[in-house]
């Protein structure tokens, strides 16, 4: 055996008993911390159990601590918390209590979980009652001044200003629950409990603030300490619903909300809370105006019907619901107007719903205005416009706006079908004042068709065989863009001109549609032009004249005879005379004269003119043979022996629109 | 030379003190001192590797006396279901600092004599920057409690993961 050099001597003695004496101190002491210490663990394994909603095992290690060390406060503090949170705050409260006294009585002041979870207890006691508000006021306050003792007591306690913070929200002081909450981040000392009821806290002031997102964030935040607490789950839910219906939510954080509803719908169904109700609600709403690029009335309908069954809705619920059910009917395929009846009744009692905001007025009387329009009673729909478009002047909001421009268009719609074009011009007027840019482009489009000038197009005047040969055929295509009503002939006034006279007389006509039609027959010698004035009943005129027709129905005149018809002269050497054509020209080449010689001349006659040509010179020599003629004819006679007697002038001359004439004279030569 | 009675009582209160001894300081040093432990924990590469050892500092474990940027080794939450037992994470919170990470950018207000300072962002060069983590708003601290976040950063796990209590704290990683 190994020898070491330790050998019982009188010294080794006194240190061996020495040792052995530490070593006993040691042992008591070890033994007297040994319940103290498993005390400890089973504490904290009861706090990680609890972190893990293991509750079963949280009552087993808090059982195992108050067992392994009866005076350990902790798990008996716990165990009270427990009891509040199982619904038992009276039982909480006595425990809590005798905590206090204890801790008291031992070192002279309670612990702050103590004088918290004594103000807690003895609150939640009175709130399961269902007391009267009085006694909620009253429960309240001491809950109050509780929790402020016990902020004097552990100043800078997180925890307190926490439960102060909530029990100024009970107390509907949303201020004073914002300050508490502000000094929570002040003092920044909170247990990890307090962390989740904190974040709730904000989430529920700024739900009362209606800031929605923001409300959402923070119960989002809770659900991440406490995923097994209903009561966040339950507030987003709240959060995300009030987000669906709140005005001017940004449509793609309410579309976000929507979908997170329907995920938690069934839950809250099962869970049978009155959220339900709220949410179906909101979801209804949701489905049928707000953000929906197009109303889902079927769906709506249905969230209200499951909302329906927990009770009456609300008035406003009511109000979508008749809503929905307008546009169910108006979205089925074989519209039954009769259908209209229930909706139509909702929608009007909101027109004296005392409650009813200007808004739903202005859509109750625009949506009973179509429903009357598709009855068929227009002038109740005017009405009901007329009153929307009253309301929505009243209204300062951006929205009313845009429904005043929408109740205009509807009401232009109904004075244009009836041909109240004045009104429809006037609200166009009104309308574009306060439209939006989008707005403005439909206004302008239908204010430039309105006041589109009626268009005359192939108007023509031509002379043509139709019954005579002086026949004018009138003949034109109009239009009335702006006009609701068909043309009439009292839109159309369709004048014959003379030119020459001046004179105009009213040509009749007949209206084929667009196709305006006349004929004068037999219309006398001139230059026409017709002249068609058309107008609509907006006021609006446009007025065209033809091309000149000229009807040309005489020939050539003769005039200035010389010598001229029936005198008697005493000698002549040429024939003189005037031929001209009132509306055309003469045909020179064609005039051919002729001079018949009295009886018992040499000569029969002689040819003058003929092809346009002088036959015989002058004896002056002033024209020469074969020079053209004019208008101004100097036929000279050849030189022959004139006897006394009967001459006899044959002219025949033609206009050069082969329009002719023969023309006979006789004088007497008596040298 | 055979043994005396005396001596073989000497010799075996020697024995029995050193085994003792030796045994208390092998407990002491498990308990309270540096241990290595094995490493199957992967969202702290590159800085910590799968599989290699690690000592730790177990007399670490007061969240005050933590910095910020260490990385601990704590009892993993019993709410998680995964094969280690332990996880490690860095030190980004200490109680009653407000830390918020926006835009995948880390802010802290940390808290000097119980009076919470201006927000500052916080440099980490650990990072992987192809790591897209889901923000969160600013979030207390609670008091014996430290926040950790994972140097990867790759995808969000809830809040509560990553507020680790005193009592769960195992010790500060020293290499």
């Amino acid at each position: 055996m190994l020898r070491l050099p330790f050998r019982l001597t009188p010294r080794s003695a006194i240190e061996f008993s020495t040792g052995a004496l530490l070593a006993l101190v040691g042992l008591i002491f070890l033994l007297g911390t040994r319940d103290e210490y498993r005390a400890g663990r089973a504490f904290d394994q009861a706090m990680d159990s609890y972190a893990a909603a293991v509750l079963e095992d949280v009552h087993d290690g808090l059982d195992d601590a108050m067992h392994a060390k009866p005076s350990y406060d902790a798990p008996q503090e716990a165990v009270a918390k427990l009891l509040v949170d199982d619904g038992k705050p009276a039982e909480a409260a006595q425990m809590y209590e005798r905590l206090r006294r204890r801790q008291e009585a031992a070192g002279g002041k309670a612990s702050l979980p103590v004088l918290i979870g004594l103000a807690v207890a003895n609150l939640e006691a009175v709130r399961v009652g269902q007391p009267s508000p009085e006694a909620l006021r009253e429960a309240l306050r001491e809950a109050r001044s509780r929790l402020e003792a016990a902020l004097a007591a552990h100043p800078g306690a997180g925890d307190a200003h926490v439960n102060l913070a909530a029990v100024a929200l009970l107390e509907d002081d949303l201020a004073r629950c914002r300050a508490e909450l502000g000094k929570v981040m002040v003092v920044g000392n909170i247990s990890p409990d307090a962390l989740s009821i904190l974040y709730n806290l904000n989430g529920l002031a700024a739900l009362r603030e209606q800031r929605y997102e923001a409300a959402a964030a923070e119960f989002e935040k809770v659900k991440e300490f406490r995923a097994d607490w209903e009561t966040p789950k339950l507030n987003l839910a709240a959060a995300h619903a009030r987000m669906l219906i709140a005005p001017r939510a940004n449509p793609q954080v309410a579309l976000r909300a929507a979908m997170s509803l329907r995920r938690v719908l069934p839950d809250i169904r099962k869970s049978k809370s009155p959220l339900y109700s709220l949410i179906c609600q909101a979801l209804g709403t949701y489905s049928l105006l707000i953000h929906s690029q197009q109303p889902q009335a079927t769906e709506a309908l249905r969230y209200f019907a499951e909302a329906e069954k927990l009770g009456r809705l609300p008035w406003q619920s009511r109000f979508n619901q008749a809503i929905g059910q307008y546009l169910d009917v108006r979205a089925a395929r074989r519209r039954n107007v009769a259908a209209y009846a229930t909706p139509a009744a909702e929608l009007a009692r909101a027109l004296v719903y005392p409650k009813a905001s200007l808004r739903d007025r202005v859509v109750a009387s625009c949506l009973l205005g179509t429903i009357e329009g598709e009855r068929g009673n227009r002038k109740e729909a005017v009405a009901h416009f007329e009153r929307a478009a009253a309301l929505a002047a009243e209204a300062a909001d951006p929205a009313a706006r845009s429904a005043a421009v929408r109740v205009a268009l509807s009401l232009i719609a109904l004075y244009y079908e009836a041909g109240e074009l004045p009104r429809v011009i006037r609200l166009l007027d009104q309308a574009a004042e306060i439209a939006g840019p989008e707005e403005k482009k439909k206004l302008d489009a239908l204010s430039k068709q309105l006041r589109a000038a009626p268009v005359i197009s192939r108007f023509e005047c031509k002379q043509e065989k139709l019954f005579t040969d002086c026949d004018l055929r009138v003949s034109a295509t109009v239009l009335t863009p702006g006009s609701p009503t068909p043309l009439t002939a009292e839109n159309v006034a369709l004048t014959l001109i003379e030119e020459a006279s001046g004179t105009s007389k009213p040509l009749p006509f007949q209206l084929n549609g667009s196709a305006v039609y006349a004929v004068a027959v037999n219309a006398p010698q001139g230059k026409y032009r017709a002249k068609l004035v058309l107008s609509d009943p907006l006021g609006n005129r446009t007025e065209a004249t033809s091309e000149p027709v000229e009807l040309d129905r005489d020939p050539p005149q003769i005039s200035k005879r010389v010598p001229d018809a029936g005198a008697t002269v005493a000698s002549f050497n040429a024939i003189q005379f005037t031929v001209e054509d009132r509306l055309s020209d003469v045909d020179l080449a064609s005039l051919r004269v002729m001079l018949r010689y009295p009886a018992g001349s040499p000569l029969a006659s002689r040819t003058l003119v003929s092809g346009g040509k002088v036959q015989y010179a002058s004896a002056d020599g002033s024209i020469p043979r074969y020079s053209d003629v004019t208008t101004n004819v100097r036929a000279p006679i050849p030189n022959d022996r004139l006897l006394k007697g009967e001459y006899r002038v044959l002219v025949h001359a033609q206009d050069t629109r082969g329009k002719g004439r023969d023309i006979e004279w006789s004088f007497q030569l008596a040298p | 030379m055979p043994m005396k009675p005396r001596d073989i009582i000497s010799s075996a209160i020697f024995y029995t003190g050193l085994v003792g001894a030796t045994l208390l300081l092998v407990h002491l040093g498990t308990k309270y001192g540096i241990e290595k432990v094995p490493q199957d924990f992967t969202r702290m590469q590159p800085r910590l590797e799968r599989g290699g050892h690690l000592f730790v500092n177990k007399r670490a474990r007061d969240p005050e006396t933590l910095d910020y940027g260490d990385i601990i080794m704590y009892r993993r939450p019993l709410w998680k279901r995964a094969s280690y037992e332990y996880e490690f994470a860095r030190v980004v919170g200490k109680p009653g600092d407000v830390v918020e990470l926006t835009g995948s950018k880390l802010y802290r207000s940390e808290r000097r004599e119980g009076k919470l300072e201006a927000k500052q962002p916080v440099s980490e060069s650990y990072l992987n920057p192809r790591d897209r983590p889901g923000d969160f708003s600013p979030l207390i601290v609670p008091r014996n409690t430290v926040l950790v976040l994972f140097d990867s950063r790759d995808h969000r796990e809830p809040l509560r993961d990553f507020l680790v209590p005193a009592r769960a704290i195992h010790g500060r990683v020293v290499r």
